[in-house]
């Protein structure tokens, strides 16, 4: 195990790098740069005439190395990134990693959330609505499910916030914590707030996991019901529900163990969409803020991260298989 | 039917101008009760200087100056502070208390504004700096007296021969640490940030802001004398109001710079970054606080030097607080009620907003100032190689420069119709271009408009030399240009704002009912900024900057008087703007207006501007609609009809200091109570006096 583990992590070594060209190529192929922005915000926000903001732009390219060629530039970047230094950010002011370690955290604790939940109620739901197919409560969950399914998230989201704010006046809208409660230390009232505040993100994003893990187990449960060795089970007098639940679901849960490889990138995306809806300081929002304004150097490092949490999440989902079928762990 | 199509096809193949369009007069803008009416008031009006015989401050003030932390109020004040006189004030005299909570999408760079840093915008910079004269309030202020207000410098005078201005700064008043400002501190702001070239001072200011050739010297501890090239530049007093003049605290600035100090100009610049907190300030708070994406908090500055007439010193609210989120956000907050003020700007958004804000549960108002939101067509008119991509744009930008094309153009634009495709209601009002309906400069006699007639627009490109050769529905080139293809014109515009994207759509769909391919080009973000500014495009929809507005900001805006001033129209390889002769015109009058002294001949000058660029189209404008001032219910001595933008943002324009929440509706959301600022250079939240 541990040398499938150590060359697992090896390859990834040359898949990250090609990824750091890839994007990096990709995120400067787009006309424009953070200058850019510079020169805006001095038009619109100081009343600063076209040549003076065209002036400044010209002297931010020329102090921050945004003339140099590109190959330069991403050598510049990756050598900073073996020295452990990522860069400091245009928009932020501060070194990328602070950016990083302050969001982080909040949007893996986010996304763990949802991805936590969604599959321990969509799972449960799936094994619900397999055993009573075409019951009411196998249409009802279907309904829940294609709702969830067809209905894009930052859609929902958007529902979601005109109902609070517009039509309901909920106080608790954008930012982890009220203002009053972000200077207090840890306590249940606080953590009460932050659960008033994630709520509809965690909703949105919850309602999305339960309806692909509820389908993808419903779907698989079925198929394995009417396997022969559940049918062997039964027939060796074992009630219903421990067939089901000691032959027939550990086998319906493969293709979902398989799938974890792929969730962190649909969790990502999931609360990339929510958080810029709701505006709270995600790494989300930091991706998608970073690319509209040109800090370049932020939206390709926080890709980095990404992909080497996709990559972690590759290994563990291949442990995880190991773990539930003993035909991967034994190499059978 | 046949018969008459072929009748026109053949007038038109001959050349002959069937009814190309006809000049009318410009539609009065629809009126409408949520616009808040401006009582118009001149300078004496709003403010004096003088000596009071008493002076009142918050209780918890005098609670530490009987502590022996804080010097006596009388000590604290200039010999004649500013006095706001409440007469301007609706609501009258206010009360101290409560705080004003502002959501900002920016975050700062640090606080070193003469040396380029941003403190996060929305309006945090405007609280903190005070400059040398203020145009904010200037949209309260009758035509025959507009002139900046004074501010740090409370006079001026002009020389008999207009060379010089001897500018008399207040007298007595301190930083928000103590430390005395004086002339000294206008000075290390000139000659080490505006006349160093290695500093470049957020906003831009440099040497050309003030007139190529101007100095500027220090007569004693409170005069200043400024020396022109040019007689009477009055143009000058506006940019020393925000954001080119507004100088920082030289006591704590100079020790930094590279001329003082073994600093590197970026040391310089980031001398002071946004973990150096209590920094200095002339402005009616100091940030005591910085929490990275969570805050800023700036509490009151306890050496402000502006009273009311009762002689409490200002400001009365205690506290500003500046949450770190997205501007997007801004909106939802204040009309969920955890935010306290934004602008609205998207027309999509007012009726729901109205709305809203009609129940009397809603924490947030809603107010619409005057129309100073505009959009227009611009028309890409380099024919010397700027911004030209292909044949087809070097093709089209020509046929930019052709006057039946222009008119063509904006007598196809249902301009009705473009305003109700972004709000429907009396919002919208027709804008043929030119100066903003409305504002002070303008001059409907002056204002020449073609109305919308699908006929008249194709009998003008007609004119033009455009007809469909290939009967695909579209008008092609001459046969000698551009090989005889269709015209194809892109327009860009901004994808990231939904009124920028639905006036593109309109103008794509009114183009082909006259023959046009019209290409949408929507980029967001630096894309847009940056096809723009390297003129990547034939036409674009651009919402108007201030010079459409007040004519007085942002002059050099109106024509290209240098080679890059106006975005649409910049100087080739050469260096030299391809002028038209009408535009020749414009350049001259522009240039007459900036040196102009005497009111009536502004006022003329502008009329001739109006007059040639709007019977020439130089742009085709589309629409005009207010902003609103969105701002929770508990405050008070809000001015009525306040525009988001018209001389300065929202922020300064309703004079926040003197902006109060009476006793019964006060929060309780104040982080910081009871405190003050403490010494510059404390750790977030930890230096304050208390």
């Amino acid at each position: 195990m541990l040398r499938f583990l150590a060359y697992r992590i090896l390859s990834a070594i040359p898949v990250l790098f090609v990824m750091t060209i890839i994007t990096f190529v990709i995120i400067h192929s787009t006309p424009g740069d953070y200058a850019d922005y510079v020169a805006s915000m001095l038009r619109s926000e100081g009343h600063a005439s076209n040549e003076v903001a065209q002036a400044a732009a010209v002297q931010f390219r020329i102090d921050h190395g945004l003339n140099d060629p590109l190959i330069i530039q991403y050598f510049r970047w990756i050598w900073d990134i073996l020295h452990g230094n990522f860069g400091t950010s245009y928009f932020f002011n501060s070194p990328i990693s602070e950016v990083i370690a302050q969001r982080l955290p909040r949007s893996l604790a986010l996304v763990l959330t949802v991805h936590v939940l969604g599959t321990i109620i969509g799972v449960t739901f799936g094994i619900i609505a397999a055993t009573r197919q075409y019951s009411w409560v196998d249409n009802l969950f279907s309904f829940i499910g294609f709702l969830g399914i067809s209905t894009p998230k930052f859609l929902f989201a958007l529902v979601l916030i005109y109902i609070l704010a517009f039509k309901i006046g909920v106080q608790e809208l954008g930012s982890f914590y009220s203002t009053y409660w972000s200077y207090q230390p840890m306590s249940f009232g606080k953590f009460w707030n932050l659960i008033l505040h994630v709520w509809p993100i965690i909703l949105v994003g919850v309602l999305n996991g339960i309806s692909y893990n509820m389908r993808m187990m419903r779907g698989n449960l079925l198929d394995t019901l009417n396997a022969q060795y559940v049918e062997t089970a039964r027939a060796k007098g074992l009630s219903n529900t421990m067939a089901v639940l000691k032959h027939a679901v550990p086998n319906a849960l493969h293709p979902l163990a398989a799938y974890q490889s792929a969730v962190m990138r649909y969790l990502i995306e999931g609360e990339i969409e929510t958080s810029v809806i709701f505006g709270i300081p995600t790494i989300g929002v930091a991706i998608v803020l970073s690319m509209s304004i040109g800090d370049v150097l932020v939206t390709a490092t926080l890709m980095l991260m990404l992909g080497i949490l996709q990559i972690v999440g590759s290994i563990l989902s291949d442990l995880l298989l190991a773990w539930l079928d003993p035909r991967v762990r034994l190499g059978t | 039917m046949k018969t008459v199509t072929g009748l026109m096809a053949a007038m038109l193949a001959l050349g002959v101008s069937a009814t190309t369009v006809k000049a009318d007069a410009v539609p009065d803008a629809p009126k409408f009760d949520a616009q808040g009416k401006v009582t118009m008031v001149g300078v004496g009006d709003i403010l004096e200087y003088k000596a009071l015989p008493s002076y009142n401050e918050p209780e918890f003030m005098k609670a530490l100056e009987k502590a022996g932390k804080l010097p006596a109020l009388k000590d604290r004040l200039p010999k004649e502070p500013m006095v706001y006189k409440t007469g301007n004030m609706k609501d009258g005299i206010g009360v101290y208390g409560d705080v004003m909570r502002h959501v900002i999408g920016g975050r700062p760079d640090g606080w070193n504004y003469s040396a380029g840093q941003s403190q996060g915008w929305g309006g945090i910079d405007i609280g903190l700096s005070e400059c040398l004269t203020r145009t904010g309030p200037l949209f309260q202020v009758k035509a025959e007296e507009l002139q900046p207000l004074p501010n740090l410098a409370k006079s001026w005078d002009w020389s008999k021969d207009g060379m010089q201005l001897t500018m008399h700064l207040i007298e007595g008043a301190k930083w928000s640490d103590g430390e005395p400002f004086s002339a000294d501190d206008v000075m290390f702001y000139w000659e080490k940030n505006v006349l160093d070239t290695n500093v470049h001072p957020l906003n831009g200011a440099n040497p050309g802001t003030f007139g190529e050739g101007t100095t500027l010297e220090k007569v004693d501890a409170n005069t200043i004398k400024w020396t022109f090239k040019t007689a009477f530049p009055t143009q000058v007093l506006y940019a020393m109001a925000y954001g080119t003049f507004c100088p920082g605290p030289a006591h704590i600035l100079a020790p930094q710079h590279p001329a003082n100090s073994k600093n590197t100009y970026d040391e310089y610049k980031n001398a002071f970054p946004p973990t150096y907190s209590d920094m200095p300030t002339m402005g009616a708070w100091t940030e005591v606080d910085y929490k990275p994406d969570n805050i800023i908090v700036l509490r009151r500055n306890p050496y402000y030097w502006k009273v009311d007439e009762k002689g409490n010193q200002l400001p009365y609210l205690n506290e500003m607080q500046y949450r770190l989120s997205t501007w997007a956000d801004r909106d939802v907050q204040t009309i969920a009620g955890t935010g306290d003020f934004s602008n609205l700007e998207q027309p999509e958004n007012f009726v729901e907003s109205l709305k809203k804000s009609a129940d009397p549960a809603a924490p947030a108002r809603l107010e619409f100032g005057q129309r100073t939101i505009g959009y227009a067509l611009e028309f890409n008119y380099s024919a010397n190689g700027w911004g030209d991509t292909d044949a087809n744009s070097v093709a089209v930008h020509n046929l930019n420069r052709n006057l039946n094309f222009r008119k063509a153009v904006t007598s196809m634009l249902d301009r009705q119709r473009l305003g109700e495709s972004l709000v429907k209601g009396p919002f919208t009002a027709i804008y043929p271009g030119g100066l903003f309906p409305g504002t002070s400069f303008y001059d409907k006699a002056s204002t020449v408009y073609y109305p919308f007639n699908v006929d008249a627009a194709k009998a003008d490109l007609a004119a033009a030399g455009l007809k469909d050769t290939d009967g695909d529905g579209f008008v092609n080139f001459s046969k000698d240009v551009n090989g005889g293809k269709n015209v194809e014109i892109t327009v860009l515009g901004n994808a990231d704002y939904q009124t920028d994207k639905s006036l593109v759509e309109g103008v794509v769909a009114m183009g082909e009912k006259v023959g046009l391919r019209v290409i949408p080009k929507l980029l967001s973000g630096k894309d847009h900024d940056a096809a723009r500014d390297a003129g990547k495009y034939d036409w674009e929809v651009l919402r108007q900057s201030s010079e459409m507005i007040t004519a007085v900001q942002q002059t050099d805006h109106l024509a290209p008087i240098g080679p890059n001033t106006t975005d649409f129209h910049k100087a080739g390889a050469d260096g030299k703007v391809d002028l038209m002769d009408f535009e020749q015109k414009l350049v001259d009058i522009v240039n007459k207006f900036i040196g102009a002294k005497d009111a009536k001949d502004r006022i003329a000058l502008m009329k001739e501007f109006q007059k040639i660029s709007t019977e020439n189209v130089y742009k085709a404008g589309l629409t005009v609609y207010p902003g609103a001032l969105l701002i929770n219910k508990r405050f008070a001595n809000v001015a009525p009809g306040a525009p988001i933008f018209m001389y300065n943002w929202a922020e300064d324009n309703i004079i926040r200091e003197r902006v109060y929440v009476p006793k019964d509706k006060q929060s309780k959301n104040e982080l910081f109570p009871d405190t003050l600022p403490g010494k510059p250079g404390s750790a977030p939240g930890e230096g304050l006096v208390k």
